[in-house]
């Protein structure tokens, strides 16, 4: 929020108490001082049933569930949002890192609302934007094939993983969010019939509860599946490769928002549950190495691909933001050498999101996702291997019409985190990292997640995942193509002055 | 635009009955609030003698007699019945008190009435205003 930061949930505490008081002290006022204190009695008793009802009858708004009354103010002030912004805070396409427009079409989305935009687009709507072409001649609705997207078919694994949906949850890791966060994305996602990763947290515990399929990641710290050491244990892994719900393995070389980094998880938020999770002890603090200590070279990390491929039986593929075009021409040129090939190769924008990354990693660090995408397909064309591996692209991509450019430029599914955060109900407080997300997604704090009702959010992230699907198939028939397979860039308008214009125009 | 959907009402969702039920709340309701109002205003003989009681004569007599006219007014208009029903309970808890602590028991039957009436409408029109909807929405 744009306006000046007060602890919401302290003075919320106070609220619910001083409601109450107040009316007593008012009745008392009324009976011994004068009948007219009795207007506030009837007010403050009015306000105390409206606070329970808030915090204890509703389900569908964290924030008043979580703030009672004062929730309320907030959402009056949304309501008159746009002429005050206009005048005290930010604009309607100001805010970051996701604009209020943006946000408010996830929002409909997720409530299932299908609301068209009147009048005109709130966009400058400028020729140094990338936008869709369409086709003259739409292909007729019905035409277009449903989306499929198998992975490890290559390899020819029976284990071989198919999409049918051009989504996938990207990683968030329960540790990053709190568990209910984590249990309404994974039901979404099971509702909605598309798989979810499931970050770095360690043994999926909460999300094997839930009825979705999952992507496992592996990160450097290996949680989940490391020995003492730190070190990948062949064990583990073939245990969590075993839950048949677990269907595909990513290992995570590095992520948009700190590529290069390492986490570090501090011993205070080692709960119990966490320490078992992750496989890590208690009461020390836990140091994610910025790369697989198994990894040193490219011809280890490509021995490493092969190992847990091997070891786990399932599609595997690999996650990374680029830095060098050289390197990963390099690790490519390793790869085909020795005939090992990620199922995928997953690539993170360097604007991507974060619970928590250091501000210089998550600012200047990374290639920005276009640009980064466009290479990896074209050096993959170039070399002949395209069509060993799938791409995934992540960052930034909400709504279908990004999904579209993303599959234009090279993508063949989409990877999106922070979307599915706004469909949890993210309001962009951008507290993620402090423990005291107002809607009870990035917390774990208890009386935080009273907010986050899990049957309630599950159906918004399935109501989001199905809007957009449907948005990106009527895309699809205007776009004039038959399947998302068909999308080039041809299909794009890229101003000429943009980095991935040369890509376009040959 | 990015505003706030206006749902359909209910209207058109309620049975024949809860209509009837729904306009019977709100005629009687508003009917005995706009009578003691304007007894109050009028300056009646009664309203000013319980006015006297709670010491709240003549601005109290006033005061609540327009609210209890205002709430008649908003209560017999489709779009406004909801906050008129709110009010007419407001001033109605605020008799209730002043029956049960100063005035005696004898007015209370009609004012609990009233609070009934109001309560009726807006159970009944729950949907129609976002206030009232954010309080139960599950
Ligand atoms: C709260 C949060 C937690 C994340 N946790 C992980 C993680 O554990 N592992 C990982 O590889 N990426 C993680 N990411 C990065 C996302 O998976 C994704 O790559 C990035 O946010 C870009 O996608 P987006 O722009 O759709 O959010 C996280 C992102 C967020 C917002
Ligand atoms: S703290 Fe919560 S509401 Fe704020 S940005 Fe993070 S998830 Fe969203």
């Amino acid at each position: 929020m744009s306006t000046a930061k007060v602890d919401l949930q302290r003075l919320s505490r106070v609220a619910n108490w001083v409601i109450p008081a107040l009316a007593v002290a008012c009745f008392l006022g009324g009976r011994f001082v004068s009948f007219w204190f009795h207007f506030g009695t009837v007010t403050f008793l009015f306000l105390t049933l409206m606070n329970l009802s808030y915090r204890f009858v509703q389900t569908r708004h964290a924030i008043l569930r979580n703030f009672g009354v004062l929730g309320q103010v907030r959402y009056m002030l949304e309501s008159l949002g746009p002429e005050l912004r206009q005048y005290f805070f930010s604009s309607d396409t100001e805010e970051r890192p996701f604009t209020r427009t943006e946000r408010a079409e996830v929002y409909r989305k997720a409530k299932g609302i299908d609301a068209a935009v009147s009048f005109g687009t709130q966009l400058d709507y400028g020729p140094d934007e990338i936008k869709l072409r369409h086709s003259m001649f739409p292909t007729p609705k019905g035409n277009v094939e449903p989306f499929r997207l198998t992975f490890g078919d290559e390899r020819g694994l029976p284990t071989a993983y198919t999409i049918t949906k051009p989504i996938l949850i990207s990683a968030m890791s329960f540790g990053a969010l709190g568990e209910p966060a984590v249990r309404a994305l994974a039901r979404g996602a099971g509702l909605a019939g598309i798989p979810m990763n499931t970050g770095e947290g360690g043994w999926p515990k909460h999300q094997l509860e839930e009825p979705c399929d999952l992507i496992f990641q592996m990160g450097t710290a290996k949680f989940g599946v490391r020995d003492e050491q730190g070190l990948l244990s062949d064990e583990k892994l073939r245990a969590l490769a075993s839950e048949p719900r677990v269907k595909m393995i990513e290992i995570k070389l590095s992520q948009g928002a700190k590529p290069g980094k390492g986490g570090l998880l501090p011993k205070e938020k080692i709960t119990r549950e966490i320490s078992e999770l992750r496989g890590v002890p208690m009461g020390r603090d836990v140091v994610s190495p910025p790369y697989h200590e198994e990894c040193r070279d490219m011809p280890s990390t490509v021995e490493f691909i092969r190992r847990v491929q091997e070891v786990s039986g399932l599609p595997t593929g690999i996650k990374l933001c680029v830095g060098s075009f050289e390197e990963l021409g390099a690790l490519f040129a390793e790869m085909a050498a020795r005939d090992v090939f990620p199922d995928f190769i997953a690539i993170d924008g360097g604007e991507g999101g974060t619970g928590a990354a250091p501000k210089p990693y998550i600012d200047s660090f990374g290639l920005p996702l276009l640009p980064a995408l466009v290479g990896v397909h074209r050096i993959l064309v170039d070399m002949g291997l395209r069509q060993r591996t799938k791409l995934l692209a992540a960052g930034k991509l909400i709504g279908a019409a990004k999904w579209a450019m993303g599959m234009c430029l090279g993508a063949d599914a989409i990877y999106s985190a922070r979307g599915f955060m706004l469909s949890l109900g993210c309001i962009q407080a951008l507290q993620c990292g402090n423990n005291t997300c107002p809607v009870g997604i990035a917390t774990h704090d208890r009386t935080l997640q009273h907010g986050l009702v899990v049957a309630d959010k599950a159906v918004r992230v399935k109501n989001y995942i199905e809007g957009c699907t449907h948005d990106f198939e009527s895309l699809l028939s205007s776009l004039g193509v038959r399947s998302a397979r068909e999308l080039g860039p041809r299909h794009l308008y890229v101003p000429p002055q943009s980095i991935v214009a040369g890509e376009v125009a040959s | 635009m990015t505003s706030v959907q206006t749902p359909k009402s209910d209207a058109s969702r309620r049975s024949p009955l809860v209509t009837t039920a729904l306009w019977i709340c709100q005629l009687g309701a508003a009917g005995i609030l706009f009578f003691a109002g304007q007894g109050k205003l009028a300056g009646d003989a009664h309203a000013i003698s319980m006015f006297s009681d709670l010491g709240m004569e003549p601005a109290g007599r006033i005061a609540i007699g327009a609210l209890e006219c205002g709430a008649a007014i908003l209560l017999l208009i489709r779009q406004s019945a909801v906050y008129g029903a709110l009010l007419g309970l407001g001033v109605m808890c605020g008799a209730i008190i002043g029956h049960l602590t100063v005035l005696g028991l004898g007015g209370l039957p009609f004012a609990l009435l009233v609070a009934a009436l109001c309560v009726g409408v807006l159970y009944i029109r729950r949907r129609d205003a976002p206030f009232l909807r954010n309080l139960i929405d599950r």
